[in-house]
């Protein structure tokens, strides 16, 4: 049977408690093999920038993506990563938002984003979460 | 030769007379004429009523002055129609009475029998009430738009904020689905705790601004330096630690006619706002001062903090939960809260900022 976990997953989330949360069901899970969390968008950013720049460090496969954050909110982030959107495609990386919001404007403003894949409301269920980690 | 109208030709200028004096009455309209050579001025019968020229008054050039709010445009108008050309604008107005009312004027040149400008002249109609009701209605859509506001405001707190405890308690009940070791019946439970005490958090937030607009609001004469010093009282400890200085100057206004607890507000969020956000390279300091501007009293509290970048958070700054610093004792309440309590009493909260310099927060009472 092939492998069919990921090797680097990455959060994005100011929200401490959740992101404690997800981490122990990723890890429950067999999900991800390691985990890279971000407070805000912007630390977020500065490490892929880096990343993408300097060409050779290991990048995670899937993001799960906040939208509200303090600093670099998650509409920020995604508008600050569109320069990149070719890299996100060439290396395979998935950015999933996911929000407890349930506002359809933010849904479909979310969809428009071409490096975005999915959006995931809040509560997210093991089941949504082993779809977003599944390697098509 | 003197021409003598047929009948028809006279009943003809007789109709037209009636109907130019029906149409005036109706509108209210006035005429004048001023020659500024000779310094007359004619306002027929409907005018002089409109502006309450008294009986037997004879008004001279210079007296049309005060009949204008803004002197100077005034001015620039007749200067216009000296020069040979026209306007036709929405003027206020001043009668003789000292009542202030809007009206739609014209002005074209007056030119005596040689064909020389020697003044202006023109029809005036009031559009006060026309103007009134506008205002009302636009100051009606303002209050709406503002509530409007605040209603989506809640709408997120509620769906945004209410959600995410939800999502966690749900997300906590699926990891912890089949517990049986006692450490983790600890980490559940703590997991618990923590939920429960964000959830009241948000309730107690979500009630400091339901309250703001629900409860009657009592006025109070309140001295602003006591008031001041009352909360610098409260937080003189921690004010000295922090080597925060204060400067206060209230000569413009030294008391007002307003809800305590507000006041209070204002100066507590804003003062500890100042606090939070200090430059890391120098003291705090902190200006507080009033203001009068155009009649309005206006309350100054100014920093020489971080600042905020208003090109990328001015829509941002008086909502709730918004933080822009990634500092840790943020809550994004303060200026939500300030800015609902406020505008409760029909007032209003502007800021200006600039990285690296300052924030300067406006109060208009």
């Amino acid at each position: 049977m092939p492998n069919l976990t990921i090797n680097q997953a990455c959060i994005i989330d100011d929200d401490k408690l959740y992101v404690s949360l997800i981490t122990m069901l990723i890890e429950k899970n067999n999900l991800a093999r390691e985990l890279l969390v971000f407070e805000n968008g912007q630390l977020a950013f500065d490490y892929f920038k880096n990343a993408f720049e300097s060409g050779s460090k290991k990048l995670p496969e899937v993001i799960l993506l906040d939208l509200n954050m303090p600093v670099m909110d998650g509409w920020e982030f995604l508008d600050a990563m569109m320069p990149y959107a070719s890299q996100f495609k060439e290396r395979d990386i998935t950015i999933n938002v996911v929000s407890s919001t349930i506002n359809p404007f933010e849904v479909k403003k979310a969809k428009s984003y071409d490096i975005v894949k999915e959006f995931l409301t809040k509560p997210i269920s093991k089941e949504a979460m082993q779809n977003a980690f599944s390697k098509k | 030769m003197l021409i003598i109208p047929t009948e028809d030709l006279l009943q003809q200028l007789l109709n037209k007379i009636y109907f130019l004096e029906e149409t005036a009455a109706m509108t209210g309209t006035g005429a004048y004429s001023m020659n500024v050579i000779t310094g007359e001025v004619f306002i027929d019968e409907l005018g002089c009523l409109m502006l309450a020229v008294p009986d037997n008054f004879v008004l001279k050039t210079n007296d049309c002055l005060r009949l204008f709010t803004d002197k100077k445009t005034a001015l620039a108008r007749l200067k216009i129609c000296l020069e040979g050309g026209f306007f036709e604008r929405d003027v206020l107005m001043i009668n003789l009475k000292g009542k202030e009312f809007w009206a739609k004027a014209t002005g074209k040149p007056l030119f005596n029998d040689r064909g020389v400008i020697v003044g202006l002249k023109g029809v005036f109609t009031s559009i006060d009430r026309l103007v009134r009701k506008t205002e009302e209605a636009e100051q009606h859509a303002r209050i709406i738009e503002a509530q409007k506001d605040r209603l989506i405001d809640f709408a997120h707190i509620v769906s945004h904020n209410l959600r995410s405890h939800a999502s966690n308690l749900q997300l906590t009940l699926e990891t912890f689905k089949s517990i049986t070791e006692p450490t983790e019946i600890g980490k559940f439970k703590d997991y618990l705790q923590d939920i429960s005490e964000n959830l009241n958090k948000t309730l107690r937030h979500l009630n400091t601004v339901v309250t703001t607009h629900s409860v009657e609001h009592r006025f109070e004469h309140l001295s602003l330096e006591k008031e001041l010093e009352d909360i610098l009282e409260t937080y003189r400890s921690e004010l000295k630690e922090k080597e925060v200085s204060i400067n206060m100057d209230f000569t413009a206004f030294h008391s007002i006619c307003y809800v305590k607890t507000y006041l209070e507000s204002i100066f507590k969020n804003l003062i500890s706002n100042a606090v939070r956000f200090k430059h890391p390279d120098r003291a705090c300091v902190i200006d507080i001062r009033t203001k009068l501007l155009h009649g309005k009293k206006l309350l100054i509290i100014a920093d020489n903090g971080t600042g905020i970048d208003l090109g990328k958070y001015s829509d941002k700054v008086f909502k709730m939960y918004q933080t822009f610093h990634g500092n840790e004792d943020a809550r994004g309440l303060g200026l939500f809260v300030v800015k609902n309590q406020v505008q409760a009493v029909n007032g209003d909260i502007s800021i200006k900022s600039e990285v690296n310099v300052g924030t300067s927060l406006t109060i208009r009472f």
